[in-house]
């Protein structure tokens, strides 16, 4: 409905206009009119600063003079606005940032509201009933597993343990030899340095060897 | 006696009396009548009224049996005698020998052809008919009595002499009338009107003056206006009559004068068809040979002209249309079939291919076709030709003749006959081969151009002409046209067609 | 009447039939007035492109300086478009769709639509979005006079309006009537 209406010319589309749209569209023309106003300011300086550049090449610095005094006062003037406009483009901008935060705020509520309905929905001791359930369901399936295997005899147990170590013989060639480092021939010379750290070394570890339980 | 005096009925006012062209002068009462010097009884008091061509006597005491009139014709001399103590004055008339001639005294009679009744004239006899103009029969023809024999009045069978009655209608047959009527030939008659009641001066100077007038012999040519004045048809006739024969007699007097025109005009054509003649034999002598030596000899030793010359010559002549010296081609009256008319197109068509290879196009290259017909109508002097007839030859000619001209017709209406160089055609391939494609160097270029002047100079055309081939060149697309800032229009190759965009 | 290019100190080049004479009198025979028509159209517009220029007007012919002199006059040849030209110029591109009679009811200036106006929109949505400014209140003058030079830089309050229009028709702009002036909000679709 809204679309063909829109379609038609009738309504506008989007969300309705407020009364603050409306505050912030008058600001903002504000704010234009004050740029407006600088542009021109700008033109009259310019055209002063030419004047004064020609009075000069003419020999004229009295009314050179005069033109550069008044391009001070444009000056002056320009400076003035653009303090102006500086506090409109502040209230304009803190306006806008303020319809953002109320957009946040509203966004997080909704969401908030959202979690809450969400919550209802998930119950704790609807939780916990389920989690005993599914332990007792799993417990029983464990019995029922030991009570089948009970069933099988001895023999049976023999031959299904034979085939087992038969396949592990089988696995077993594919695993290499490790290549061992090769063995001293002669004996080792002690050094004196190295004994007295190692036996210092070997009490401290049967005592951290006693500690661990 | 007063017997040749005829009786009137007096009873019947005068002025009814009067015949034609009769007018009463003058009236007096208180008259009397003497017949040869003696009293006449029976006439002693009556009125006596004078008109124009009689004196009529009316009685007071009984009108209408002792009434008389006399011919004035009949009047040879008259007097005037004055009152005398107790004789009152009288005027006396001598009357000339009695003539009964008939022929004097008109009855009225009836014009066969209009059966107008003329009335009776006391003048000449009428030999017209008043109102028709027809001839009256002669008497002799009307009602011939031969002497010897009787006619019968009731059914106009000649008996013969002696008998008493018809012997068809059986009517008694009157006695036959002797020859001679008594007349007193020999001795003059008088009569003498005696006023007992005066007024005599004054009558007897008007009957002078009717005697003298003699109205009765006034020639009937004269009458026949008179007559009718004032008559209604008659009259509208007559001025008609008169306005037809004024009309011919000038139209006479203009033929005439046409006539000697003519004759005039046929030894000028003479005499330009032996200069024309003499022309080409010029013409074709010095095209033969170009040595100055065989120019002198020849037989015109006041003037060679040069060829310039010779062409203004002859078209002067045929300006002054005096070239067709068999006469112009004309339409038999009786044809009406479409094989004559086809016959008459082909006539026609022949005299004018004829006139346009001698050169009636004056050496130019396009002419328009109202300047070939006035050349042509000029030509032929009489027999103008219509536009249609004229244009349906034309295109004869061209079609079947094979003089190698063109008729066309421009955008703007106009009709013009042209030399096939001048062609659509060829006047473009002409024009675009003088120009250099645009797109070589970056010299102005100024023989790129086209205005109707340049065109006019050098095609020899018409300046008017020129810019109406330029134009019908822009139509078909070859070239496009340049408007100057201050209104000049010029003409160029068009580019634009064969062009293909090459900018950003 | 040398056929050649010329560069514009802009940087355009203009096509070689412009060095032409008669190129720029109004042609009288139909064919060669339809060739030259639709040269003209295409080159005006693309001018219209190059230099950003979006009204043309009568009044512009016939002169010597101003922002269509490069187009419309040829100093070297001396020739100008002359003002019944353009009109009837003006009257095939409204005929084509590339402008549109500006204000209404008279035939003497056009707006030109060297793009469409959907083009349009989708510019000003493009923008608007690229410079994170969606969903915010904007008024006209801050799109078409904006600090940085923009692809709608410079165009005419008629054209935008236009724009916004059928960007509303797409659902994606709303138009705001502050008391001072005219404001859009444009956000990205609803749909």
């Amino acid at each position: 409905m809204q679309r063909f209406l829109t379609s038609l010319g009738l309504r506008q589309p989007g969300p309705t206009i407020t009364q603050q749209d409306r505050a912030i569209l008058d600001l903002k023309h504000q704010r234009d009119r004050v740029k407006q106003y600088q542009k021109k300011i700008q033109v009259v300086l310019d055209r002063e600063q030419e004047i004064a550049k020609q009075c000069l090449r003419a020999g004229q610095k009295d009314r050179a003079l005069v033109a550069l005094r008044r391009r001070k006062y444009q000056e002056s003037i320009l400076a003035k606005t653009d303090s102006q406009l500086e506090n409109l483009e502040q209230l304009v901008s803190t306006i806008e940032f303020s319809l953002v935060q109320v957009a946040v705020m509203e966004g997080l509520k909704q969401g908030n509201d959202v979690l809450k309905e969400i919550h209802k929905e998930l119950n704790i001791d609807n939780v916990e009933k389920l989690l005993d359930e599914t332990r007792e369901a799993q417990a029983y399936q464990r019995e029922v597993d030991e009570a089948l295997m009970s069933q099988m005899t001895a023999d049976e147990e023999e031959a299904v343990q034979q085939e087992l170590e038969e396949l592990v013989r089988l696995t077993q060639p594919d695993v290499q030899v490790p290549t061992l480092p090769e063995a001293p021939i002669e004996e080792p010379v002690a050094q004196p340095g190295e004994i007295e750290p190692v036996e210092a070394e070997r009490q401290p570890e049967r005592t951290r060897v006693a500690l661990p339980a | 006696m007063l017997a040749w005096l005829q009786s009137v009925d007096g009873s019947i006012p005068p002025h009814a009396l009067l015949v034609a062209e009769e007018r009463l002068l003058a009236t007096q009462n208180g008259v009397g009548l003497y017949d040869n010097g003696q009293k006449s009884p029976n006439h002693q008091q009556g009125t006596v009224h004078v008109t124009s061509h009689r004196l009529l006597y009316i009685d007071d005491a009984r009108p209408e049996l002792c009434s008389l009139a006399l011919q004035l014709s009949t009047v040879a001399q008259s007097e005037y005698y004055n009152g005398f103590l107790t004789s009152s004055s009288k005027v006396e008339l001598v009357l000339n020998s009695a003539s009964t001639d008939d022929d004097d005294d008109d009855e009225g009679w009836t014009c066969a052809i209009c059966a107008h009744e003329n009335p009776r004239s006391l003048g000449q006899r009428r030999t017209h008919c008043a109102l028709c103009g027809a001839v009256r029969p002669a008497k002799s023809t009307s009602a011939p009595a031969p002497a010897n024999e009787l006619q019968c009045t009731v059914c106009t069978f000649i008996n013969v002499q002696g008998a008493t009655s018809c012997e068809i209608c059986g009517t008694p047959l009157p006695l036959p009338k002797p020859k001679s009527i008594p007349t007193q030939t020999n001795e003059r008659q008088t009569m003498k009107i005696s006023f007992r009641k005066g007024g005599d001066k004054a009558f007897y100077a008007v009957l002078k003056k009717a005697l003298q007038a003699k109205a009765w012999k006034v020639t009937q040519t004269a009458d026949l206006p008179r007559a009718e004045q004032g008559a209604g048809i008659s009259g509208i006739l007559n001025a008609v009559e008169s306005n037809t024969s004024a009309s011919t007699d000038s139209v006479a007097s203009a033929l005439k004068d046409l006539e000697a025109l003519t004759a005039q005009a046929k030894s000028m054509v003479a005499l330009a068809s032996t200069l024309s003649a003499k022309l080409q034999q010029q013409s074709a002598q010095s095209s033969l040979s170009s040595s100055p030596s065989s120019r002198s000899s020849t037989p015109l030793s006041s003037s060679t002209p040069t060829p310039d010359a010779t062409s203004f010559i002859q078209r002067s002549l045929y300006n002054m249309g005096l070239t067709l010296s068999e006469g112009p081609v004309v339409q038999s009256s009786d044809s009406n079939s479409s094989g004559d008319e086809r016959r008459y197109l082909d006539e026609l068509a022949a005299e004018v291919g004829g006139l346009l290879s001698d050169g009636l196009m004056g050496g130019r290259g396009m002419v328009g076709l109202d300047e070939i017909w006035c050349a042509w109508n000029r030509a032929r002097g009489v027999a103008l030709l219509a536009p249609e007839t004229f244009i349906a030859a034309l295109q004869k000619a061209i079609t079947g003749r094979g003089l190698g001209l063109g008729m066309r017709t421009l955008k703007s209406g106009l009709i013009v006959l042209h030399e096939p160089r001048l062609s659509h055609a060829s006047f473009c391939a002409r024009l675009l081969s003088s120009t250099p494609p645009p797109f070589s160097g970056t010299v102005e270029d100024t023989q790129v151009w086209h205005t109707p002047l340049d065109v006019a100079a050098r095609e020899d055309v018409a300046v008017a002409l020129a810019a109406q081939l330029l134009q019908a060149a822009e139509d078909d697309g070859l070239l496009w046209r340049d408007v100057e800032p201050f209104g000049g229009v010029r003409w160029t190759r068009n580019v634009l067609k064969d062009w293909t965009w090459d900018g950003d | 009447m040398a056929l050649r290019r010329r560069t514009l100190p802009s940087g355009f080049t203009l096509p070689s039939i412009h060095s032409l004479h008669p190129f720029f009198t109004h042609q009288t025979v139909p064919t060669t007035l339809a060739v030259q028509t639709e040269h003209w159209t295409r080159l005006i517009l693309s001018y219209a492109r190059h230099a950003r220029l979006f009204t043309l007007g009568v009044e512009d012919a016939d002169l010597k300086t101003g922002p269509w002199a490069d187009i419309l006059y040829n100093p070297e040849i001396a020739r100008s478009v002359k003002p019944a030209h353009l009109e009837s110029l003006i009257a095939t591109l409204v005929a084509q769709g590339k402008a549109y009679y500006d204000p209404p009811k008279q035939t003497r200036t056009v707006l030109l639509l060297w793009r469409t106006l959907d083009e349009w929109a989708e510019v000003l949505f493009t923008w608007a979005s690229d410079t994170g400014q969606l969903n915010t209140i904007l008024t006209f003058y801050e799109i078409q006079e904006p600090e940085l030079k923009s692809e709608l830089s410079g165009i005419p309050t008629p054209l935008l309006r236009r724009a916004i229009q059928a960007l509303i028709k797409s659902s994606r702009a709303q138009l705001i009537d502050g008391t001072e002036g005219g404001g859009v909000r444009i956000f990205a679709s609803t749909r």
